[in-house]
């Protein structure tokens, strides 16, 4: 081609796209496997609930909207991507988002920042300890000398590090790298001592009889939670875009709160995490909060993530000041008419919550949710249904933390006047059985006592009437 | 004398083309094998799936939205070629382990199979030659240089929340402990730069050792009496 021919050529191309309409890319990182970060991820993808948002008109009057929704499996590749401008928008867990604002602030051109939240657990639950179900580990003290697998960096990992602080164990377990998937797999083959995780992995191996949870993350006392970061660049080019983002994040959540029954099943649909797992999260007394608000707390909390990974694995620094940015979720909140201020106030506490909530709930393939008003009554029921194979799942509260629990994985003391309590750990129920002058079951024990115990009740209520 | 030496080291190479070419090449294509082979062996899985990614697009993006070239470099050595794995089809199609081809950082590794590919062309040229056979020591620091950068350079990923370097997930996947493997990950460059000069100066010195047989035999060729009659 002579030279003349790349000039008009060049010259061709300029024109024509000078006279098409601006494309406006919106490429989000986000985690189908990761139950927090569903209100800005997949929830807002499957709903189509930002283009209900986008701005059209001035300088967005002729714009089209190219969405490009990439789906992994962690934190970590999506902040690579990020880097490699090939994502705008990057939804994740606390670790991976500390590590996200350091390895841009490291750079010296580029820039994220932290926009919103997604969910939360104000105590750190969410993350998780589980051994093989057959293991004769119950409590994390069990573990020194033996090896735990976790996916190091993430924040199970800063859990599970906090913890060996807490019990004085650092040094005395031997801490092994591992996917969430090989995790459960060797979970489930009884491959290795204890796997800690983050959501939903240690609920999966639960709800499937593999995994029991000896350690919740709620014992480490530093909140969990995930968030949204888009780069700065993109953000300061397309402010209204970031706003419109972050209002499908709300509507995500009301979506979430208003149905969580089928917002669960609806899930199970998109992502493949069971619903009766995702029921765990997202019903009342759940253990995860979705609320896009960036609380005092977090803040405090992301710091102390950031000392945990510059201490071990000599991240960056992160200037938090400039990294966090409530301009736009504050913007999202006023469009919508919403008072930022009040939400941002508001910590819901599971530990606190739960017990306005009926003690215990059962899945049933035809009925959907039945509430109890005892944990004896469902379990009476839970018996019934499983012999029909009506029943998908059942749920209780930890007595000690609050925390929602699928029925078959707790421990339920029954003490002498026939009412049972449902426990995590089993030296949690040891502990008060031990002051009730209770007995320790397991879910086949606890349902047969339930049941002859109910008919036992029923007998003694005739003989009353008679 | 440094101009002898360059000679000596042009004929031999030119004289052992094809070696140089067979060992820098093979040594590439194994050491790649090798890290599929043993991922394979440590998770028992075959490969599922395989990606290829249009790695000069990719360079083209990362340019187009990195201010600084200093920057923008470093990110484009993260840029996969090639990505093969396996995804668990129990666990929602996760996948268990990458295995990637980064053409940035492959450099390191066809410099030291280059590196291998003269030492190894240069030893036999000098034992064709003069019967000198290459020292213990040389052949044992040529592995530990090639077994340094081959190490620090192993494009192995892992679905874990981490930012470590590729090589620091390799040594977990194959059971380090993260804390070990998170202590060793600040000394990767280090290492990585040990290797190559041990290898070059292995290399430069078979080159010396080949310079020195040369000019002995030229010397006693000039010293020896003339034929008379």
């Amino acid at each position: 081609m002579s030279k003349s021919m790349v000039l008009i050529t060049g010259l061709l191309l300029g024109l024509s796209s000078q006279s098409q309409a601006e494309t406006i890319r919106i490429a989000v990182g986000h985690q189908s496997k990761c139950t927090d970060t569903y209100s800005a991820g997949i929830i807002i993808k499957e709903l189509g609930l930002v283009q209900k948002y986008l701005p059209k008109t001035g300088k967005y009057a002729d714009v089209k909207y190219e969405f490009d929704w990439k789906d992994y499996s962690s934190g970590s590749p999506i902040t690579n991507q990020m880097l490699a401008n090939k994502l705008d928008f990057g939804v994740m867990g606390d670790y991976p988002l500390i590590v996200n604002g350091a390895k841009f602030q490291e750079t010296k051109s580029l820039e994220t920042l932290y926009v919103a939240g997604t969910g939360y657990n104000i105590h750190g639950s969410g993350n998780a300890v589980v051994v093989p179900v057959k293991s004769d580990i119950y409590s994390f003290k069990d573990l020194q000398g033996k090896s735990i697998s976790v996916p190091v960096g993430s924040a199970a990992w800063g859990m599970t590090l906090k913890a060996l602080d807490d019990m004085g164990m650092s040094g005395k377990v031997d801490i092994k790298n591992q996917s969430p998937p090989v995790g459960a797999a060797n979970i489930a083959q009884g491959k290795i001592d204890a796997h800690a995780d983050f959501c939903p992995w240690s609920e999966i191996m639960e709800f499937r009889g593999t995994g029991r949870k000896i350690y919740d993350g709620s014992e480490a006392k530093v909140p969990y939670l995930h968030g949204v970061v888009v780069r700065k660049d993109y953000a300061e080019k397309y402010p209204e875009v970031v706003v419109a983002f972050l209002k499908a994040v709300i509507a995500a959540g009301d979506w979430v709160r208003k149905d969580p029954v089928m917002a669960a099943t609806m899930l199970e649909k998109w992502t493949g995490v069971e619903k009766e797992v995702q029921y765990l999260y997202f019903s009342k007394g759940g253990t995860l909060t979705l609320d896009p608000t960036i609380k005092p707390k977090w803040i405090e909390a992301l710091e102390f993530d950031h000392k945990v990974l510059a201490r071990e694995k000599q991240i960056p620094p992160l200037d938090f000041k400039k990294w966090i940015d409530e301009t736009y979720i504050k913007q999202a909140y006023a469009d919508m008419k919403l008072d930022y201020a009040k939400d941002k106030k508001v910590i819901h506490d599971p530990a606190k919550e739960f017990t306005k909530l009926p003690p215990a709930e059962i899945w049933h393939a035809d009925k959907g949710i039945i509430t109890y008003k005892s944990v004896k009554a469902m379990l009476t029921a839970a018996k019934k249904y499983q012999a029909e194979g009506k029943l998908l799942s059942s749920y209780v509260y930890d007595k000690s933390t609050g925390l929602k629990l699928f029925g078959k994985v707790a421990f339920y003391v029954k003490d002498k006047k026939g009412v049972m309590t449902a426990f995590m750990r089993k030296p949690d129920a040891d502990a008060f059985a031990g002051k009730t002058g209770g007995k320790v079951t397991q879910i086949e024990d606890a349902m047969k006592f339930a049941a002859n115990r109910g008919r036992d009740g029923q007998a003694t209520l005739r003989l009353a009437m008679q | 004398m440094a101009a002898v030496e360059l000679n000596v080291v042009r004929q031999a190479l030119r004289a052992k083309w094809r070696m140089l070419v067979s060992i820098s090449l093979g040594f590439v294509l194994l050491y790649y094998l090798l890290i599929l082979a043993a991922s394979m062996l440590r998770f028992a899985e075959i490969p599922n799936y395989l990606t290829v990614h249009d790695v000069l697009h990719n360079y083209a993006q990362v340019l187009s939205g990195t201010p600084s070239l200093l920057d923008a470099v470093p990110i484009m050595f993260d840029e996969p070629w090639l990505e093969a794995g396996y995804k668990n089809p129990r666990y929602y199609g996760v996948a268990t382990w990458s295995y990637m081809i980064l053409p940035l950082k492959m450099i390191p590794v066809i410099v030291i199979g280059l590196l291998l590919g003269m030492f190894a062309a240069l030893s036999t040229y000098s034992k064709n030659l003069y019967c000198q056979m290459p020292h213990k020591s040389s052949v044992t620091l040529a592995g530990i240089g090639s077994g340094l950068v081959g190490l620090t350079s192993v494009t192995l990923t892992w679905v874990v929340c981490c930012a470590t370097p590729s090589w620091v997930v390799a040594l977990s996947m194959l059971g380090m402990s993260a804390s070990l493997a998170l202590w060793i990950e600040p000394i990767g460059k280090l290492l990585t730069f040990s290797g190559m000069l041990v290898m070059m100066w292995v290399v430069v010195q078979q080159a010396r050792r080949l310079r020195d047989s040369a000019l002995l035999i030229e010397n006693t060729n000039n010293n020896a009496y003339p034929v008379l009659g």
